[in-house]
């Protein structure tokens, strides 16, 4: 599975942060996540399987990577060379 | 301001996954008036912009989703088809047609159509929505966006293109045959973009500017509406509708024609089209609006009274176009379609949020 670029940065914020909001993620990716289209891409990934959300405060819904999610992480990280395979994501 | 916003954007058709991905956008604002200086919380000001940056993504989203194979057979068989048959018997092009071969006269047909076309697709893409099974699959809010753009570009560009080329053939057709052109010279004809040019010098320019440039919210208007009917109504009685519709104005058409055929022009022409579609729109708004109350007795009254004055007044529909024309009607039209649109898409978006099945469930992963 090739994962886009803002899927990518979704997840490894999911990964590092644990589960989110959606204006948390906008937040911590510096701008990388842009704040128009991060639920959009959460819905696709939602609808990839790569995610999973529960409802949080006042009706938001917080989200939070699934196995399938950090398997496809890992595997870009590993085919982008950042990651050794055997280290984990 | 967020309420404001919220209850516009009930207004807009959008599939479940953007109506989630807006309605999150609107939940953030809320947590961040709650939690913001209240100058900030006035203003909205980052709320709206989100809002907007959300709504422009869902735009993209959906017209790279709108399926365009789908579209074009619905443009060429509600709009250029209906074209080609209309020119094929219109009496007008009978001398032109004698003195041309038949190759040459499939030309001249095909850069006709372009012509006869341009107000057809308005009212084409409209009972595309309508009639097609497939609409409630389509992404109104992307198709509606794309048949604006491409009305655009087509009455814009392509429209007096073809018609210039047209206008050069016909006359040497004619000069071949050494005759004069009951036509009259051939006059420039103006795109868009050089209509904009001479429009302040030229009040004649600026009024069919108007019109040119009223077609693209026309078309995005009806679609809208044609959505927001097949949203509301179920497909027989969407159908239904359509075809009561199309029945009185045909009959009105039939019964206004006189022996001249004067009126028949007057309305069927490219000038009245538009006037034609808005009054299709009132007449099917207030059909839904007599069929919502559900009471026989206003339905049969309203529609009766319609047909009466459609009827006795045939001329009037002339200085009405001019009255609330100039070349606007479009625009005016396509207001008229939006709003209707926006009132049944808020009735309909209200009813799904009593649904228990409102809010997309996530889908369940197996792993393994």
């Amino acid at each position: 599975m090739q994962l886009p670029r803002s899927e990518r940065v979704i997840l490894s914020l999911l990964v590092d942060l644990g589960p989110c909001y959606g204006l948390q993620l906008v937040t911590a990716s510096r701008n990388r996540v842009k704040r128009g289209g991060v639920y959009v891409t959460l819905g696709r990934m939602e609808d990839k399987g790569l995610v999973t959300s529960a409802p949080g405060d006042r009706g938001r819904r917080r989200y939070r990577p699934t196995a399938l999610g950090e398997r496809a992480l890992l595997a870009a990280r590993v085919f982008a060379g950042h990651v050794k395979l055997g280290e984990g994501v | 301001m967020r309420t404001r916003v919220a209850a516009l954007l009930d207004c807009v058709p959008l599939d479940v996954g953007s109506r989630r991905a807006i309605d999150e956008t609107l939940l953030d604002w809320a947590h961040e008036e709650s939690t913001s200086p209240i100058r900030f919380r006035r203003w909205g000001i980052s709320g709206s912009v989100a809002v907007l940056r959300t709504l422009i993504y869902i735009v993209l989203r959906e017209v790279v989703r709108v399926p365009y194979p789908w579209l074009a057979e619905r443009v060429l068989l509600f709009a250029v088809l209906p074209a080609a048959a209309l020119l094929l018997t219109y009496q007008g092009l009978a001398p032109l047609m004698a003195l041309a071969t038949p190759f040459e006269s499939v030309i001249l047909v095909a850069l006709l159509i372009p012509h006869e076309t341009e107000v057809f697709v308005p009212a084409a893409l409209f009972c595309a929505v309508v009639w097609s099974r497939r609409t409630n699959r389509v992404p109104i809010l992307g198709l509606a966006c794309v048949a604006g753009a491409l009305t655009f570009a087509f009455s814009g560009w392509v429209e007096p293109a073809a018609n210039q080329r047209f206008g050069e053939q016909a006359s040497s057709i004619w000069m071949q045959s050494g005759r004069n052109s009951p036509y009259g010279p051939v006059g420039w004809e103006a795109s868009i973009d050089e209509l904009a040019l001479s429009a302040r010098a030229n009040p004649f320019s600026l009024r069919i500017l108007a019109f040119k440039t009223g077609l693209a919210p026309l078309a995005a208007g009806l679609v809208l509406l044609g959505g927001a009917i097949r949203r509301r109504f179920t497909t027989p009685k969407a159908r239904w509708l359509l075809v009561a519709a199309a029945f009185y104005f045909g009959t009105m058409v039939l019964l206004t024609a006189g022996d001249s055929g004067h009126y028949r022009y007057a309305i069927l022409g490219t000038r009245l089209a538009p006037l034609w579609l808005g009054a299709l729109a009132i007449v099917v708004s207030g059909l839904f609006i007599a069929a919502r109350t559900r009471r026989p007795f206003l339905l049969v009254t309203g529609v009766s009274l319609l047909i009466t004055a459609t009827l006795w007044l045939p001329a009037d529909w002339l200085i009405l176009y001019r009255v609330l024309g100039s070349g606007f009607a479009p625009w005016w039209l396509a207001m008229v379609a939006a709003a209707v649109a926006g009132v049944l898409n808020r009735s309909a978006e209200s009813e799904d949020r009593l649904r228990p099945s409102a809010f997309r469930p996530a889908p369940q992963m197996v792993v393994g």
